[in-house]
């Protein structure tokens, strides 16, 4: 990316974050939050999901619904069955990972075993939304050589 | 303020900025010199008050479909006059460049003004001329004007 289009996408991030009340600084959140820019331009959301679910051997439980999420671009955090071990999310015995096909796509957890377990814990899931232009939206040649005509103009 | 409107106002200034350079500068240059920069000023406005303006400040204009630059003679309100620089000798001087690169459409004196110097070149029916002398008031590519400009080859 260059410097120009960069600084531009942390402006914006700047900007985003601050509307959501402060995102990009470790500060986790169950409400949903601007915390930067993903690769393709798009705001990054985040957002901590707190759960207590049952999970049966073998299959995906869900703990969250997600609205208009576009890409799920990583997630993370950790788990307990009631022992003394926080499992880590994603993990070897529990993974952790978002449902496409579906409609609002779900955040999943999937339990390894063949075991049900009762577990609580948090995943901090972060994602794009469809409802958010492709790219950092910026002016294209034409619309940049008007705006330098109008200023011309102006003086 | 989104990068967007960034980036159209950046180029808005910088438009501005560019023209207001120009504009100081061009009572001392001559009009190779200003039709080399020729983007930064700006469109004639038969509306505009030209009062403050200082001798020698560039603006454009479309004759016969191809823009041409001028330059202020006689600061004045143009909301006041009738007509164009085109059609307005004494309030505005053509420019013309000697580089062939850069040639613009032949344009015919009005009166004595717009007369071609030896170097300044046009386009015509194609070609590229070159005047070969001072104070030249004929077009060029007619029969019995051979003497007075040089063909440069196409345009």
């Amino acid at each position: 990316m260059d410097p120009v289009t960069l600084a531009l996408a942390q402006t914006y991030t700047d900007e985003m974050a601050e509307k959501s009340g402060g995102g990009g600084n470790m500060i986790y959140s169950t409400e949903e939050k601007i915390v930067g820019t993903w690769t393709d331009g798009k705001p990054l959301y985040e957002k901590t999901i707190l759960f207590a679910v049952s999970l049966a051997g073998g299959v995906f439980t869900t703990i969250a619904e997600i609205a208009d999420m576009d890409e799920y671009c990583y997630g993370y955090g950790k788990l307990n069955t009631g022992v003394t071990f926080d499992h880590p999310l994603p993990g070897r015995s529990f993974d952790l990972g978002a449902e496409h096909s579906v409609s609002p796509k779900l955040i999943r957890i999937y339990n390894t075993s063949s075991s049900t377990y009762s577990a609580t814990g948090n995943a901090t899931v972060a994602y794009t939304k469809t409802t958010d232009e492709a790219t950092v939206p910026l002016p294209d040649e034409a619309a940049m050589q008007t705006a330098y005509e109008e200023g011309v103009q102006s003086a | 303020m989104t990068p967007y409107e960034i980036v159209i106002n950046q180029h808005f200034n910088l438009g501005k900025n560019d023209a207001l350079d120009l504009r100081g500068r061009a009572g001392k240059m001559d009009g190779t010199g200003i039709i080399e920069e020729e983007k930064k000023a700006p469109v004639f406005d038969a509306a505009k008050d030209y009062t403050q303006w200082t001798i020698g400040a560039p603006v454009r204009e479309q004759v016969d479909g191809e823009y041409q630059v001028f330059k202020l003679i006689q600061p004045h309100n143009a909301a006041h006059y009738t007509g164009t620089p085109s059609t307005t000798p004494a309030l505005w001087s053509i420019c013309h460049t000697t580089d062939p690169e850069k040639a613009k459409p032949y344009t015919a004196p009005n009166g004595t003004s717009g007369l071609w110097m030896m170097g300044e070149v046009c386009t015509k029916n194609g070609r590229i001329w070159k005047s070969i002398l001072d104070n030249n008031a004929y077009p060029p590519g007619e029969t019995g004007t051979e003497s007075f400009w040089e063909d440069l080859g196409e345009a």
